[in-house]
């Protein structure tokens, strides 16, 4: 895939949407998400969170001596420990993104430049990981709004990591790294080596403790089998070929096959209380980024 | 076989590129895709196909050469053993005959007449060429010889029925004529073949007889005639004729209506092979219109026979001048007519009169005289109405022509003469009475110019005092009044009634017209094209589909 330009795969409208989608999300994200993103650890910033017990090894400098005085006992005062919200975007950079019109993969990096805005803006530490055969080059963790347009100039420098991908094989590399805990927001068509492969993907990022976010992004002509005819399917990502007679009791078999498909990553992410957000690239991005902070879990 | 379009066959080349079309389409369309996890496990793949799919194949290609085969062979025109190869020539001959208008299936005879003469003009090939003529005397050239479809049918669509029994005869000469200028042209007569005179086998040779319409029940008016007696001034006498052509009595009710108004009702039996008559006698010196209805009980195909009209005009006036010395006896005999104006003067005007009649008594009219009709009694000299030869000694009357209208009810047998002159009459003059051989009264009183000549004096015989005198100028009188008879063509008369159909397959040779189909007027090898066209269709967008397998 040809190296693309900021300016042409981010114009000066996508961005000035970008700036008018933040103002909406501080809106959307505080009123319904105080208080979340607080540590559990007890930490030195200047919030009251509760009192314990002194106990043997505790520091002193933490006792309370006024709750002392009305007490007669020794209590620590634990103040709320604030820390830097992770937020790892898995883009699949697999050769199965290199499809449709317009490119999944230019849609997903999209997706990614626009909540990557919303969290850097939000003063969040921002990871783009390439999900991908090959090893590639992260985007490590950064924070501020002027990280921005690096962000964009990585983005667009990315390439699609060739074929034969594995999501779990993929994600596992970028768990032995040892990233952060924080938000993971995966952005993938979830077209595995085979069917099993994105959901063992998405149990080890929980494993990790990770929270999770899906957004599968498909093709329209995806989800369909096409018109009827007889064809040698080409699978772009591995390779593989089949010949096949495509009637009309073969594409009805299609269709139940892509249901059952999307039904099984759906009834996944209503187990795990994932947010999943599965659209096609015809949906205009701006609805779909306004479509993610509605729905919550993509962004904090 | 042989095919008037040949070079069609050079199409044949079409089959390079269905075969490699064909291979083309053997050839698997790759199509890619971005997994193949939903296309696994589907049923059929093309290396599990068994063996007849794999042949199905070949025999689409096979089908799909020989669907073109047929195609090409349409196109190219075939000629069945026996068909010509050349273009051919037909004049069409129309019968717009009244009885044409007689009920045919759901149409009339015309329709169907219409219809054939269509489908004749849909079935020339390219080259052919028609004439188009409308029988009648004389017949009218619709169309002179021409290959162009569109002016064949517009002229045929355009011909109209006409009022009374065709006499095909003209038509039929007409068209042996047309054919001399095109050797090997054929004559195709569409008729019902109701004629006042059948046609002799020369006029009909060669000659292809559509026949129309079929034998019908009918029964109408073959006459309605209101005429003026000669009895009197106004008098009329009102005729009706009915007949019908089955072999059974028909009853009917017929209504006369005189003026608008209800004149008689008749319950009618028309007994078969007879006519019906009845006849009315009255008087009226205004015009007076007569309408004829015959309602016949069942069926009735021929609707235009069972409504007849007639007329009268009103009685006309006539002015009588006279030239002659006081007359009395004339005077008299004259102003005792109805609507007769008598003017006596003497001696004759120089250049003649406007009056409808003018007698000279004794004397003869100038020579540049101009008059309607003139009478002379007892002329002194020659003139145009003959020599004059002498006096007749003796004379009397011994014949009397009494059918002629002059002499109707005029009995001068006994009439007593003193003195006469003879005449020897001018060529054309008819004797009305004469005396052994030598005329008395004779003339042209029939029809323009009229003249009589009376050769005796009327003062030297006992003439004037007989009944016959005054009943001979009453006749005088009214052969000058107008005819008021029906008019001729307000019933198609009893040739049309009977509908018989005069001509048979022994005197031309009779082809059914085709039935009114369109597609009767497509070549037999469209058929084949379309049918392989159709074919070809299904069967490409069966193996295309795949739905056959």
């Amino acid at each position: 895939m040809p190296e693309i330009a900021v300016d042409a795969l981010f114009d000066r409208e996508f961005l000035q949407r970008l700036e008018a989608l933040s103002l909406a999300a501080r809106q959307l994200v505080r009123g319904r998400m105080k208080a979340e993103r607080r540590s559990s650890a007890r930490g030195s910033s200047v919030e009251f969170a509760e009192y314990r017990p002194f106990t043997e090894g505790d520091d002193f400098r933490y006792i309370d001596w006024n709750a002392f005085a009305r007490w007669r006992q020794l209590v620590l005062k634990l103040f709320v420990e604030e820390e830097d919200l992770y937020i790892h975007f898995l883009l699949d950079g697999t050769a199965s993104m290199d499809f449709g019109d317009p490119l999944k993969f230019d849609y997903a990096r999209k997706i990614v430049a626009g909540l990557g805005y919303l969290g850097l803006s939000n003063l969040d530490r921002v990871s783009v990981v390439p999900l991908g055969s090959e090893p590639a080059q992260w985007w490590f963790p950064s924070r501020g709004r002027d990280r921005f347009l690096p962000l964009l100039r990585y983005l667009a420098a990315m390439p699609v990591t060739g074929a034969g991908a594995h999501l779990e094989t993929a994600t596992r590399k970028w768990q032995m790294m040892k990233p952060r805990r924080g938000l993971v927001v995966m952005v993938s068509d979830l077209w595995g080596f085979e069917r099993g492969d994105a959901l063992r993907a998405m149990d080890r990022i929980r494993y990790g403790r990770h929270e999770l976010a899906v957004i599968q992004v498909m093709d329209e002509t995806e989800q369909s089998a096409g018109a009827a005819g007889e064809y040698e399917l080409v699978d772009t990502e591995y390779g593989h070929r089949r010949k096949i007679i495509l009637d009309r009791a073969s594409a009805k078999e299609f269709d139940d096959n892509f249901r059952q498909y999307q039904e099984s990553i759906r009834t996944y992410c209503r187990r795990y209380q994932v947010p999943l957000l599965q659209i096609n690239t015809k949906l205009p991005i701006m609805d779909l980024l306004l479509k993610s902070l509605q729905q919550g879990g993509f962004v904090r | 076989m042989n095919f008037l379009w040949p070079i069609a066959w050079s199409l044949l080349g079409l089959a390079l590129p269905i075969v490699l079309f064909y291979l083309i389409r053997q050839r698997l369309r790759v199509k890619p895709v971005t997994t193949l996890l939903f296309w696994e496990n589907l049923a059929p793949k093309v290396h599990n196909l068994p063996l007849w799919r794999k042949l199905r194949r070949f025999v689409s290609l096979l089908l799909q050469l020989l669907l073109l085969a047929l195609i090409i062979f349409a196109l190219a025109r075939p000629i069945l053993p026996g068909q010509s190869t050349v273009a051919t020539s037909v004049i069409l001959v129309l019968d717009p005959s009244v009885t044409m208008a007689a009920k045919s299936g759901n149409g009339t005879r015309w329709q169907d007449a219409v219809e054939t003469a269509l489908h004749r003009v849909d079935a020339m090939s390219f080259g052919d060429q028609a004439a188009v003529i409308l029988a009648g005397d004389p017949p009218q050239v619709l169309s002179p010889w021409t290959g162009r479809k569109g002016d064949l049918r517009e002229v045929i669509r355009a011909a109209k029925i006409g009022s009374t029994v065709t006499d095909i005869r003209p038509a039929l000469r007409l068209a042996q004529n047309l054919v001399l200028s095109h050797p090997g042209a054929s004559i195709e007569l569409i008729s019902d073949t109701v004629w006042t005179v059948a046609p002799d086998k020369d006029s009909l040779d060669k000659v292809k007889l559509d026949l129309v319409g079929t034998a019908v029940a009918n029964s109408g008016i073959t006459l309605f005639a209101a005429r003026p007696l000669p009895a009197g001034a106004g008098e009329y006498q009102l005729a009706i004729k009915l007949e019908q052509n089955t072999t059974t009595p028909v009853n009917g009710e017929l209504t006369i209506q005189q003026n608008g108004q209800l004149m008689d009702v008749l319950q009618v039996t028309i007994p078969p092979g007879q006519t019906w008559q009845k006849f009315w006698r009255a008087q009226s010196m205004d015009a007076v219109s007569f309408e004829a209805t015959w309602k016949p009980q069942g069926e009735d195909s021929f609707a235009l026979d069972q409504q007849a009209s007639a007329h009268l005009d009103p009685v006309r006036g006539i002015n009588v001048t006279l030239v002659s010395p006081p007359n009395p006896f004339l005077e008299i005999a004259l102003g005792s007519q109805t609507l007769v104006k008598t003017q006596r003067v003497w001696p004759a005007p120089a250049a003649g009169d406007a009056a409808d009649l003018t007698i000279f008594n004794g004397t003869v009219p100038p020579a540049d005289w101009h008059g309607k009709a003139i009478v002379l009694i007892n002329p002194p000299q020659s003139g145009f109405w003959g020599e004059r030869v002498g006096p007749i000694d003796k004379p009397l009357v011994s014949e009397v022509d009494k059918d002629a209208a002059l002499m109707r009810f005029a009995d001068v047998s006994d009439v007593q003469l003193h003195d006469a002159t003879e005449f020897k009459p001018a060529p054309g003059a008819h004797v009305y009475v004469d005396s052994f051989g030598k005329p008395l009264i004779f003339g042209h009183w029939e029809s323009d110019p009229r003249w009589v000549v009376v050769a005796f004096d009327l003062d030297q015989s006992d003439f004037v005092f007989r009944t016959a005198f005054p009943i001979l100028c009453a006749n005088l009188i009214q052969a000058l009044r107008p005819d008021a008879v029906a008019e001729a063509n307000n019933v198609p008369g009893p040739v049309a009634t009977q509908l018989k159909q005069i001509a048979s397959a022994s005197s031309a040779e009779v082809v059914k017209p085709a039935p009114g189909h369109w597609w009767n007027a497509i070549p037999f090898w469209w058929w084949f094209a379309l049918d392989a066209l159709l074919l070809l269709l299904i069967e490409w967008s069966l193996y295309t589909r795949r739905i056959t397998e």
